[in-house]
């Protein structure tokens, strides 16, 4: 699967863990996403809902044994306009 | 080359995928209880349906109105009612009716 195909796909509910962030305190997060908005993601990590913006972080993806890294710029809209939007 | 444009059709396509890998999660969380979870994943997938002219599926695995996802017995009580089935959300009281029976076709 291309970058750019797995961009439009639904991320709810795969692992993730974030590679890079400005704010260092993010690097440790790593769990499932539960959830998506515009400008975040919730990742459940250690029984705890993390808030984590998208704007600074590039996440690494795992989709059984596929992994993929994604800078949040990239993914910066809503759910349901990803889609479109994604170039 | 990254593709820029995506046709309308494969957008539903994938569009109707995402739909229905939120219903599995929905039905997931509906399960283990986390009912707020899973009336965020139908809305999510109730948002896609509109933006990408999905024919909506699921219609009765979530309550129209406060879309909780069903998991009877929990949430949902489900009775036949002169003909119909009448589905009610115990979450916000809503009935969702549907006939029983497909309808008679004349003459045949």
């Amino acid at each position: 699967m291309k970058a750019g195909d797995f961009r439009r796909r639904e991320l709810i509910g795969l692992e993730v863990e974030i590679v890079q962030a400005t704010c260092a305190s993010y690097l440790e997060i790593r769990g499932k996403v539960v959830d998506e908005t515009r400008n975040t993601f919730v990742i459940e990590h250690e029984g705890a809902e993390k808030v984590v913006p998208k704007e600074c972080c590039e996440f690494l993806f795992r989709e059984g044994s596929h992994a993929f890294k994604v800078s949040g710029k990239d993914i910066k809209f809503r759910p349901e306009d990803r889609i479109k939007k994604v170039r | 080359m990254a593709r820029r444009h995506l046709s309308r059709s494969d957008a539903r396509d994938i569009a109707e995928e995402r739909v229905d890998r939120l219903f599995e999660l929905a039905e997931k969380e509906g399960v283990a209880g986390n009912d707020e979870r899973a009336r965020r994943y139908v809305g999510l997938a109730l948002k896609m349906n509109e933006r990408h002219k999905v024919r909506a599926r699921h219609k009765r695995k979530y309550c129209p109105e406060c879309h909780v996802y069903f998991t009877p017995p929990r949430n949902v009580r489900v009775r036949t009612r002169s003909g119909n089935v009448a589905m009610t959300c115990l979450s916000c009281g809503y009935v969702l009716r549907y006939p029983l029976k497909s309808k008679k076709v004349e003459g045949a």
